[in-house]
């Protein structure tokens, strides 16, 4: 055995230790060493203050007790800080813009700076958390009982050793958190020295807990598999199936809002928080830190059953196993890591506590107090703040101390803990309506804390005290007064339910269902409103939105003394400082703008509170707020401004189409425009060359001598040729315009193609006779029908033979005509063995007047017009015409047309 | 921006796999006898959904968004009060 007083002294010594690491902090903090004590590491190690000596020890008594059910614990918070994006970076931006100093400032400040709330949501919180401490009250003294005396078996009740170790434990960390957290008020509330600190610990119990994980896994059993076979043979009944069921979903539940609501946890993740971005790497490494600490859990606790003495307390494995095989080095290193977690968490927790105690409850009351407020100048707040916070200090392990001593310290450290977990997490539906909800209202706000509060107070806080209470007892057991109705683990007749499900489920469900109803049925006041934009829209910049709705007048020197005796003459003097810097004028012409009223208030709100700082501020300030109905109007009119801008952006989104249809008809106008133009002069070319000629004719034959009969003849038949030319063309014209224009009446009949050729090469044999050239048809089907006009048909056909015939000079000349089905269309092409037609033509035949290079030459009439027509009537016909590339050397043109298949 | 949103969308989604990946019923599936690599079967799988959630979370905390400066006001006051 370890000697009592060696123990006590190395455990003195640590704290000393501690001590000295925080108050060194405090002082690098300042320089170089501050950025590495604002990194995200710290800030990591610092949130594992929720490690405390409830994981240290009773997880493993918890594991040893009811199996998986303690992994509840950790898996909550990591779903908390893997979905860190949504829900916590919110809660720290808010926290800092709005300088927030606790949970109960933050509720206080989101429902309008209500006192009222703040001192409930104080309330919450001491009486929440004072089973806490006590569990760590309780877990070292029974450490130190295990170190000393080596106790390891489970007695009933207290000795009077015990509750004198205890107080002494409590008085001890009572002096040990003055010192570390009171010693100075700081405007921001971080204390980064005691951060340090946290951090420290943080890293001790880690490696402390992994020591002996790893003593007991590969000293004591052989690796991982060994220790879970030997829990199968050992029959360990805790880790029989069927755990995951309603307590599993509650126990998560209410672990994943014990990691925002706890007031420690809410005092490092959001108040102690120096960067944003620090959360960044906290939303892994933090639950990286709780999977380290929860590895070793299970197997020391199957180690722990299997070899110590029967009736051992699990909770104390950790220690009773290095012992009980004398590893007394490892067994002191265990100890001192499990002083770790329950003094990190009993410091943080209780200076979270006495801020919310100092400025929720004893400012307020210290402001009302007549004579108090015209103090002395400077420091008067500041020590008030101060002795307040230190009296709360011991007022808050005090009640730590009660608990332990009323509660006779039973229960397992777990079902401790659980019962402030339930307690925390009534604070829950507030926090997240305040940054979620736009119109949740502070009535209801307080209507859901309270009435949560009460049903867990009943239901579950009143209970705990069954051991040592004989009335409490009967009470639980047989209803109040014997009305079952109301047994408080059996509320309305609920039973068979675990009772810590029953009660997360009677409280958090009347929490929220008030909150609800209440903020539905109530309307906020003019602050409500305004804070409650500033905390929903958190991540939109709305500059000047606290000061829009304030119309102020105030005498500099007023503030500046409202601020001295809040923040201190020095500090004061730099926030007015800074902001005259910021105006270009020196600090007593300052210009207490509207801005700069928000501004100080928020910094005397980062000391005393928001709701405490609109009080002072208010004092001085004179117009204060504007009526409700101003505000109104000045809504009103932002919301018709708002629409205004938007309908504007509609119109001018409307102009912007038209215009760009307006340019684009113009641009179409425009070529059309110029394609007249082409065409007319075209036209105008096409005319002249026979209307020339005619009329030089006529002119010869004007003349009567000189001429016989025979020229006389050959001149009339010239101007006959060229008139019955020029009637083509113009005839041509016509039909082609007309055609473009779809004037002409037209309508698709079933036609048969192989008819239209027909006539169409009997047509055509004439001309091609002279010439000797062959018309050959090739896979002509007995029938092939397509909606059409067959007259217009044959002259596509005439028109494309024709010009085979016309164009081609080869002494075997022939044109291919040749039929094919392509899915349900039909491709007839017609393919010649003539010239073929150059590669910088083949874009424009089907162009009006594009007669190729030879037909220009070869003295063959021709308006170049045809092709053009032939390639709108395939197009009336839904059908189209190309020039392809055939397999011979000539030209090749082919016809698709859609078959038609209905009834002839 | 498209980045933007997929990876908060990302963000959105791990916690909400996460809850329903140890929430009965899925987490029923496992609780069961037998052992992989020598560990209980559920064991394995809560550790195994863990490490899988810290691994994801790792991967995330790089990918999402730079977050915008804190007010600009604010972190002057905070410079002033360093110095």
């Amino acid at each position: 055995m370890i000697p009592t007083n060696l123990i006590i002294l190395i455990a003195l010594g640590y704290v000393v230790l501690l001590f000295a690491l925080a108050y060194f902090s405090e002082r690098w903090a300042k320089g170089e060493a501050g950025k590495f004590l604002r990194s995200p590491l710290i800030y990591t190690l610092a949130i594992s203050v929720y490690c405390t000596s409830w994981t240290f020890y009773g997880a493993v008594g918890s594991a040893a007790r009811t199996g998986y059910e303690i992994f509840t614990i950790y898996l909550g918070p990591t779903l908390v800080f893997v979905g860190w994006w949504f829900g916590l970076r919110k809660l720290v931006r808010v926290g800092r813009t709005q300088r927030i100093t606790s949970l109960a400032d933050l509720i206080s400040s989101r429902f309008g700076k209500s006192s009222r709330l703040a001192v409930l949501v104080t309330l919450i919180a001491v009486i929440g958390t004072t089973p806490y401490i006590a569990l760590q009250l309780k877990a070292i003294t029974t450490s130190l009982n295990v170190m000393t005396l080596g106790v390891n078996v489970d007695q009933p009740g207290l000795n009077v050793d015990d509750v004198r170790l205890a107080l002494g434990v409590a008085v001890a960390m009572a002096i040990f958190t003055i010192l570390f957290g009171t010693r100075n008020v700081d405007a921001k509330e971080q204390h980064h020295g005691v951060v340090a600190a946290i951090a420290f610990e943080a890293i001790i119990k880690l490696i402390a807990l992994l020591a002996v994980g790893i003593f007991v896994v590969y000293g004591l059993g052989d690796g991982f598999s060994e220790v879970f076979a030997r829990a199968d043979a050992a029959q360990i009944n805790a880790f029989e199936y069927g755990g995951f069921n309603s307590r599993w979903v509650a126990m998560i539940i209410l672990s994943a809002a014990a990691i925002i609501c706890l007031p420690r946890q809410f005092q490092i993740t959001v108040v102690e928080n120096s960067n944003e971005n620090h959360l960044r790497t906290a939303s892994w490494a933090f639950p990286l830190y709780l999977f380290a600490m929860s590895i070793f859990t299970l197997p020391i606790a199957i180690v722990g059953t299997a070899m110590l003495p029967p009736g051992s307390d699990p909770d104390m494995f950790v220690l009773t196993l290095p012992l009980n095989f004398g590893q007394e080095g490892l067994a002191l290193f265990a100890f001192i890591g499990g002083f770790s977690s329950a003094t990190s968490m009993i410091i943080i927790a209780s200076i979270a506590l006495s801020i919310m105690v100092s400025n929720h409850i004893v400012v307020p009351i210290a402001l009302r107090l007549p004579g108090r407020s015209d103090d002395d100048e400077g420091g008067g707040v500041t020590d008030l703040l101060l002795t307040s916070r230190r009296i709360s200090i011991c007022v808050i392990l005090g009640l730590g101390f009660l608990y332990f001593w009323l509660t006779n310290g039973s229960g397992a450290l777990a079902l401790i803990g659980l019962i402030s977990f339930a307690g925390v997490a009534q604070t829950l539906p507030a926090i997240v309506a305040a940054l979620f909800w736009r119109d949740a209202t502070a009535k209801g706000a307080g209507a859901g804390l309270f009435i949560g509060f009460v049903v867990w107070a009943y239901s579950m806080f009143l209970p705990s005290f069954e051991e040592s209470s004989i009335s409490v007892a009967q009470w639980v057991q047989n209803g109040p007064y014997g009305i079952e109705f109301l047994k408080p683990q059996a509320l309305f007749g609920l039973t068979g339910m675990d009772p810590l499900v029953h009660s997360v489920f009677w409280s958090l469900f009347a929490n929220t269902v008030a909150l609800v109803l209440v903020s539905l049925s109530t309307s906020q006041s003019v602050l409500e409103r305004i804070q409650s934009a500033l905390f929903v829209d958190a991540f939109r910049r709305m500059p000047g939105i606290e000061t829009r709705f304030m119309r102020t007048s105030a005498a500099t020197n007023d503030l500046f003394f409202v601020a001295q005796r809040v923040l201190g003459a020095e500090r004061a003097g730099a926030v007015f400082d800074s902001f005259a810097r910021e105006q270009g004028r020196s600090r007593t012409n300052l210009e207490p703008t509207p801005e700069f009223i928000a501004l100080l208030e928020k910094e005397l709100a980062g000391s005393i509170g928001a709701a405490s700082a609109h009080v002072m501020i208010s004092q001085v300030v004179s117009g204060d707020n504007i009526s409700l109905q101003e505000v109104m109007k000045i809504a009103d009119e932002t919301q018709q401004v708002i629409e205004y801008s938007q309908q504007l952006e509609q119109k001018s989104e409307e102009l912007r189409l038209t215009a760009e249809k307006l340019q684009d008809a113009n641009a179409k106008l425009r070529e059309l425009d110029q394609q007249k133009d082409e065409f007319l002069s075209q036209v105008s070319h096409e005319v002249r060359t026979p209307m020339t000629s005619i009329r030089s004719f006529s002119e010869i034959l004007l003349e009567p001598e000189e001429l016989d009969e025979q020229d006389r003849q050959r001149f009339l038949s010239t101007i006959h040729t060229e008139s019955l030319r020029l009637t083509q063309l113009l005839d041509e014209i016509l039909d082609l315009s007309a055609l473009e224009r779809g004037e002409k009446v037209w309508t698709n009949a079933p036609v048969d193609v192989v008819d239209a050729m027909d006539r169409a090469v009997s047509v055509c044999e004439s001309l091609a006779r002279p010439k000797n050239m062959q018309i050959r048809r090739h896979n002509v089907p007995a029938q092939a029908m397509v909606l059409g006009h067959a007259d217009r048909l044959a002259q596509v056909f005439i028109n494309l033979i024709t010009n085979a015939i016309k164009y081609n000079d080869e002494p075997h000349p022939y044109v291919e005509v040749r039929f094919s089905n392509h899915g349900k269309r039909l491709l007839i092409e017609f393919q010649d063995n003539g010239p073929g037609i150059a590669a910088k033509e083949r874009r424009r035949v089907f162009e009006k007047f594009a007669r190729g290079q030879r037909g220009a030459t070869s003295g063959q009439t021709g308006s170049g017009l045809g092709l053009a027509i032939s390639s709108q009537i395939i197009a009336r016909m839904k059908g189209k015409i190309e020039l392809v590339k055939g397999d011979g050397f000539g030209a090749c043109f082919r016809v698709s047309l859609p078959l038609y298949e209905g009834e002839v | 921006m498209a980045n933007r949103r997929r990876s908060e969308g990302f963000g959105f989604f791990l916690p909400i796999l996460g809850v329903i990946l140890i929430m009965p019923p899925i987490v029923q599936l496992f609780d069961r006898g037998g052992s992989v690599f020598g560990l209980p079967i559920i064991f394995t799988y809560i550790f195994g959904v863990w490490l899988f959630l810290i691994v994801a979370a790792f991967i995330l905390s790089r990918w999402l968004p730079q977050q915008d400066e804190t007010p600009q006001r604010l972190e002057r006051f905070d410079r002033d009060q360093d110095r």
